[in-house]
């Protein structure tokens, strides 16, 4: 009873008890963890949105830039065959047959680092001077994401053959179709037609 | 028992980012950097190469960024009496920092009465940090120019002409202040 009295001589004023804080505390740890092991869902392929998605720029009569912009939860490899889908089915879109890539680049997107490092303390001391021991041990953690870029050109008729930057519209979509639809539901009706 | 806590308000670091970022929120216009930080410069190196380079600052997006730089590109081509540009050489700088903000979570003690006098015990606290990414792009290219027609099979060549015409709509210049 006698404690109780003690807790008007706070400095900020502000009381709180410790296990809820304490719970509180714990409870933003184990739901940070929980977000961590079930992150949001890949970039689906779409437009870009919130998740991420496909944007692109017309830089000359048939010079195009594709992006395509994945969220931290789509791997490299998703995120390159979405923008080359993309490059294709613009190719399609703007009555073409094939593309060539004339630049291409896959930027690493590194977001904020967050981390917490427990510390343990232990004072002693009177009045106002007190010391403590933390650790210095604590752990982070960053997301990465990708971002494809593809400067393409558009050419009407056959593919020639002994260009390897040359990729014929047609067959990409087709074989890269299974995983761009069994990743998203084709939406917005942008789906070129395959074959 | 007792607990009694002093601790920095949890939104002093937030408020210290958002002021850093006002600092600097809005884009990179399109103007000639002139020794400054952002914008483009652009030096000759032959009578018809040159070396353009567009930097933007925190808020400005790589993508802009590139678009800039061409847009640069075609200008100085047009501007020089050329009809085409050939890129001979392009690359995307990109400068990250982190600015990072740490403080201590929880961090709290009792007091306890202890011989007519208080003694002060600290109970376990949490120091977090968290580090935000800063990013800036700067695109710089070596630039051939050309008369007449863009050769047809080069696929680093650009019809100048074209070129702004097509990037005209996102150009933002500076308005006058």
């Amino acid at each position: 009873m006698r404690d109780r009295r003690c807790m008007a001589r706070g400095r900020s004023g502000t009381t709180a008890r410790m296990p809820t804080r304490a719970r509180r505390l714990a409870a933003a740890g184990l739901l940070s963890l929980a977000l961590a092991a079930c992150a949001a869902s890949p970039t689906p392929y779409q437009a870009i949105g919130e998740q991420g998605g496909y944007t692109d720029q017309q830089l000359e009569a048939n010079r195009y830039r594709v992006k395509f912009e994945g969220n931290s939860s789509t791997s490299r490899e998703t995120v390159e065959d979405f923008a080359l889908y993309r490059a294709a089915e613009l190719t399609l879109q703007k009555g073409h047959d094939y593309f060539k890539v004339v630049s291409k680049d896959v930027e690493p997107i590194v977001g904020s680092v967050s981390g917490i490092t427990p510390g343990i303390g232990i004072g002693i001391g009177g009045g106002n001077v007190g010391f403590g021991v933390s650790s210095v041990f604590g752990s982070g953690r960053a997301d990465y994401s990708y971002v494809t870029y593809l400067d393409i050109l558009m050419f009407d008729g056959e593919k020639p053959e002994d260009e390897r930057e040359a990729y014929n519209a047609f067959d990409v979509i087709e074989r890269l179709k299974p995983s761009v639809t069994g990743a998203a539901d084709a939406k917005e009706g942008e789906t070129a037609p395959a074959q | 028992m007792l607990s009694l806590s002093a601790r920095k308000p949890r939104w002093l670091p937030a408020v210290s980012l958002l002021l850093l970022l006002a600092a600097c929120a809005v884009e990179t216009p399109y103007q000639p950097s002139e020794g400054a930080r952002y914008g483009y410069s652009d030096q000759q190196i032959e009578e018809n190469r040159y070396r353009v380079t567009f930097s933007g600052n925190p808020s400005t997006p790589r993508e802009t960024v590139q678009n800039y730089l061409l847009y640069r590109a075609a200008e100085l081509t047009v501007q020089s009496g050329f009809d085409y540009f050939t890129m001979v050489d392009q690359d995307v700088e990109r400068s990250t920092r982190y600015y990072s903000q740490g403080y201590v979570d929880d961090f709290g003690y009792y007091d306890f009465p202890y011989r007519r006098n208080y003694r002060r015990f600290y109970r376990p606290s949490f120091y977090s940090t968290n580090a935000y990414p800063v990013t800036e792009y700067a695109s710089i290219a070596d630039i051939v120019m050309g008369e007449g027609e863009k050769p047809a099979d080069d696929p680093s060549a650009y019809d100048a002409l074209d070129v702004l015409q097509r990037l005209q709509p996102l150009i933002r210049k500076d308005e006058e202040k």
